[in-house]
């Protein structure tokens, strides 16, 4: 295989660069290890920022977020739940904080506007008796899922010279002479190869490291874990940030029927740590409660973490533009004596199209090429996001499930037709899982007990699937589902666990010999 | 006030009233609901694995526990023989709805695996996988909750590594008994089946495709009640002239529900007084007695007793609480625990200090892992009775009264 880009890494940066490159007509390869949003991009709260948060510490960062949000809710609405955003000051919390916040919001563009405690109380039922003051913006969420999704169908879309490699990880980078010269692959499917190419562009987050390294080029990244939580019901209808200064334990999101609450902050050498230790879900639970009074009897369904890639030190280009705060593109050319490779690191899913747009101008510089950037004007569509997101939040008649459709996930309301239609050609053990990036299948409050057989079973009655990778979909899934939960296994959680457990493990008897105790 | 006060509405606590008031006892039980019984196979297992071994003979197997601290070893085996002897007379009342083989059966699962079980109903028999009919599974393409291509590939594949050469077929049926029939549930379908001319056309379809010297596998649907199922079953052999099984599929578990129904009307049979859709939450001692308080739909209730037997589950039933700071307790006595079930006495008793005449059975004892070894049902059958037993003669010795035992 020969590619003028080979991208690696298959988050929202990763696909947002595929989908520039393709815009503007440039041969290229994503290489992914994992499925798309194996990393960071799948483990985050699912907020599009109005900037608001970072008004104080870093108002350049939070004027990025701030037109990058307006720009993507233009272009990418399908993505988008444009629910806004709640600023909520707090009895104890330093009142001090207020007026620079409005004045950073003010310098960076985010409209915000206070709102009258009791009409918030009556919107938000759920705040917290503690809550002095109100201020509404212009967060929303955003299904990252979706997003990085509708990147890549528009990047096949739109260049038939792009294409994508998941279950693929880089294990070498060729050079020659002080340039790049191509990347040895090892997919999962289609073994050892190489790919030749003329430049990489790493987009890995948290494993940037882990890839310069592949080139004898040490990063210096820092890795920090943020943990989050997911509670069983949308129990608010905005976004709900604590008005103080960003720390642990102060954003909700709410997530189509769930609701997403974090985050933490520790150090990690491991990018793909994912774990979500006691101390952090007692500390989460504790921090829920100042803010939403009732949090502590509201359902845990699982943890989930993701890692971010901190950039330690401050970086120019080789042109000398200073980089944003938020993230930096890190030119190897200029900084290590490699041609033909850069690393995007750092930033967040707001900003990831300005990101790729930066990336790719660098790419575009070192490979003489003059290709304006085309993601500031072209609409990025996603049918399925449009779908959803009509099914959810006001039902036109034609997105309705039929009485004649099987329903196989009923927690998430996805039926056996869009399963089908979202099932990929060539489908691995992991199906289980890209569909459930898709449709959100299995990602409701039984956690895939039921869909799950019912799943495979349809995949495999329709010849999508054989009865050996049946059961090791339902295996691989199950078990990535329960280490999830095992996250948040206390009270009422606990006991769905066990259900779902008792039911694989003793009821299918799935793979006997091998099960573990119910907890 | 009551002699015998049962929290629990599963297998453990059902057994441990149908004891007790055996033996002539004034019973109570209180449960919040049916218990895991909705969500089981319908089989009783006695032991299906141990040591991760599978158990052929599981009499054999619960003999050599004896002395360790296993439930089951706490038990002498004629004791155990008597509970399952016990449990098998109230199944099979009327009829012989229960069968049980020398040792275990090995039946297929909806996903094609196989699973133990001991005391098997008689319309799941013909599954035995030891039989050597080929088998054919019928599904319907419209039900979600049972695919026969699935569990007849993976069957296939599981006999073959056992090298067994069973055949095994499946067929998906052409028969629909509504105009939307993707969302039943087997409950729905058993309802519409004792509609005559659904079942009629069910019968139908299936002499379409059966063939001589087979046997049929259907996922569970024939009824609500042991009577029923028999019957439809019977009726459906007679018809298509081969051996039929039923496949326990997700739940709602029909095999589960008859189960439940069959134990709860023999203790409405035996006059027991039965609190349902209610939570146990307190129990004490109070003026030489126990007082067991039971938050009801109608506001609390409370009841006197001389003693009380607690089965009621562990996590998932809600017998087992664990807690967000990392411990577990059992809710009702407030015993803080350092895993998810009680440790107990060899006479079933809080191993820790606690209330005299209060003993233990089924889930929430410590000392086995159910889900592994498929051995919950038995289990909670033998030590369910166990404790009414010792709860009677600790009565019979005059053994009233409830001090903190030490």
């Amino acid at each position: 295989m020969k590619k003028t880009v080979v991208v690696i890494g298959g988050g929202a940066t990763g696909t947002g660069v595929l989908r520039d490159l393709a815009l503007r007509g440039i041969d290229a390869v994503l290489v992914e290890q994992g499925l798309l949003n194996h990393g960071t991009s799948g483990r985050y709260h699912g907020l599009l920022h109005s900037g608001a948060r970072y008004a104080v510490k870093d108002v350049h960062s939070a004027a990025e977020c701030a037109s990058e949000n307006a720009l993507l809710r233009r272009l990418a609405g399908d993505c988008i739940l444009d629910c806004g955003g709640y600023f909520i000051y707090l009895e104890g919390d330093d009142p001090s904080y207020i007026e620079p916040w409005l004045k950073g919001c003010r310098e960076a563009g985010i409209g915000t506007e206070e709102v009258p405690l009791a009409e918030a109380k009556k919107l938000e039922p759920s705040l917290s008796r503690q809550v002095r003051r109100v201020f509404a913006v212009p967060d929303a969420s955003v299904d990252g899922f979706l997003l990085t999704r509708a990147n890549v169908d528009a990047a096949l879309g739109a260049h038939p010279g792009c294409e994508i490699l998941t279950e693929c990880k880089v294990t070498g980078i060729r050079t020659n002479n002080g340039k790049v010269t191509g990347v040895q692959v090892n997919s999962r499917t289609r073994g050892i190869f190489d790919i030749a190419c003329e430049m990489i562009i790493s987009a890995t987050g948290p494993w940037g490291g882990d890839v310069a390294k592949l080139a004898g080029i040490d990063l210096g990244l820092h890795l920090d874990k943020g943990s989050l939580l997911v509670f069983n019901h949308r129990f608010v209808n905005r976004v709900v940030n604590r008005l103080r200064p960003p720390g642990d334990g102060d954003i909700l999101v709410p997530d189509v029927t769930t609701s997403i609450f974090g985050t933490t902050s520790l150090s990690t050498d491991l990018p793909g740590n994912n774990e979500v230790t006691k101390e952090e879900l007692e500390k989460l639970m504790r921090l829920g409660g100042e803010m939403f009074h009732q949090i502590g009897s509201y359902r845990v369904i699982r943890g989930f973490a993701g890692v971010r890639p901190l950039v330690k030190e401050e970086v120019a280009t080789a042109d000398g533009r200073s980089v944003s705060r938020g993230h930096a593109v890190l030119n190897h050319l200029g900084r290590d004596g490699l041609q033909g490779m850069i690393t995007i690191i750092g930033g967040k899913l707001t900003t990831y199209r300005l990101m790729a747009e930066q990336t790719v101008d660098e790419a575009c510089r070192q490979l003489g090429l003059d290709r304006p950037c085309r993601t500031r004007e072209v609409p990025l569509d996603s049918a399925m996001g449009r779908r959803r997101r009509s099914h959810w939040f006001g039902v036109p008649e034609e997105a309705a499930p039929t009485l004649e459709d099987m329903q196989i996930c009923e927690c998430e309301q996805v039926g056996a037709n869009l399963l089908l239609e979202s099932c990929p050609q060539e489908a691995t053990s992991r199906v289980l899982d890209e569909l459930r990036q898709r449709t959100r299948m299995g990602m409701g409050t039984c956690q895939g007990t039921y869909c799950a057989y019912r799943a495979v079973g349809l995949l495999h009655q329709r010849g999508k699937i054989s009865g050996e990778m049946a059961g090791t979909a339902l295996q691989e899934f199950m078990g990535r589902r329960w280490k999830g939960t095992g996250y948040a296994c206390f009270g009422d959680q606990a006991k769905e666990e066990e259900f779902s457990k008792a039911i694989y493990k003793s009821f299918f008897n799935l793979k006997a010999g091998e099960v573990k105790p119910g907890v | 006030m009551f002699d015998v006060m049962i929290v629990g509405g599963g297998m453990a606590g059902l057994m441990a009233a149908a004891a007790a008031a055996g033996e002539n006892r004034q019973v109570l039980l209180v449960s919040k609901g049916p218990g895991t019984l909705y969500l089981s196979t319908g089989s009783i297992d006695l032991l299906g694995y141990c040591q991760q071994q599978e158990v052929e003979n599981p009499w054999q197997t619960i003999e050599s526990l004896a002395g360790t601290n296993h439930p089951y070893g706490m038990v002498s085996l004629p004791d155990i023989q008597e509970a399952v002897a016990a449990l098998t007379g109230i199944l099979n009342r009327d009829q012989e709805y229960y069968l049980a083989g020398t040792g275990n059966t090995w039946l297929p699962t909806a996903i094609g695996s196989r699973r133990p079980g001991y005391l098997i109903p008689r319309v799941q028999m013909a599954g035995d996988l030891a039989r050597k009919e080929p088998i054919m599974l019928i599904g319907w393409p419209w039900f979600r909750d049972f695919f026969p291509h699935l569990a007849a590939e993976r069957l296939r594949t599981n006999l073959a590594n056992l090298g067994s050469p069973l055949e095994v077929e499946s067929y998906q049926l052409d028969w629909q008994p509504g105009l939307s029939s993707s969302g039943l549930t087997a409950y729905d379908v058993a309802n519409l089946l004792a509609q005559s001319h659904h079942w009629q056309a069910l019968v139908d379809e299936l002499k379409k495709v059966v063939k001589p010297g087979w046997r049929l596998g259907l996922p569970a649907v024939l009824g609500t009640t042991l009577e029923q199922a028999s019957r439809m079953h019977r009726q459906l052999e007679h018809e298509l002239g081969v051996p039929v099984f039923e496949i326990p599929i997700l739940p709602p578990s029909l095999p589960g529900i008859r189960l439940y129904n069959a134990l709860h009307r023999h203790l409405q049979r035996l006059g027991v007084e039965i609190i349902s859709g209610s939570y146990a939450r307190h129990l004490e001692c109070r003026e030489g007695h126990l007082s067991l308080t039971v938050e009801a739909p109608g506001g609390d209730l409370t009841f006197q007793g001389k003693g009380v037997i607690l089965a009621t589950g562990g996590i998932f039933s809600g017998g087992i609480s664990r807690l967000l700071e990392d411990y577990f307790q059992e809710p009702i006595t407030k015993t803080r625990l350092a895993a998810p079930a009680v440790p107990v006495n060899s006479q079933q008793q809080l191993a820790q200090a606690g209330l005299k005449n209060l003993w233990l059975a089924g889930q929430m004892m410590a000392g086995y892992d159910p889900y592994q070894e498929k051995s919950g049902l038995g289990v909670a059958a033998v030590t369910g009775l166990r404790a009414a037993r010792l709860a009677s003669r600790s009565l019979a010795e005059g053994g009233v009264g409830c001090a903190n035992r030490r």
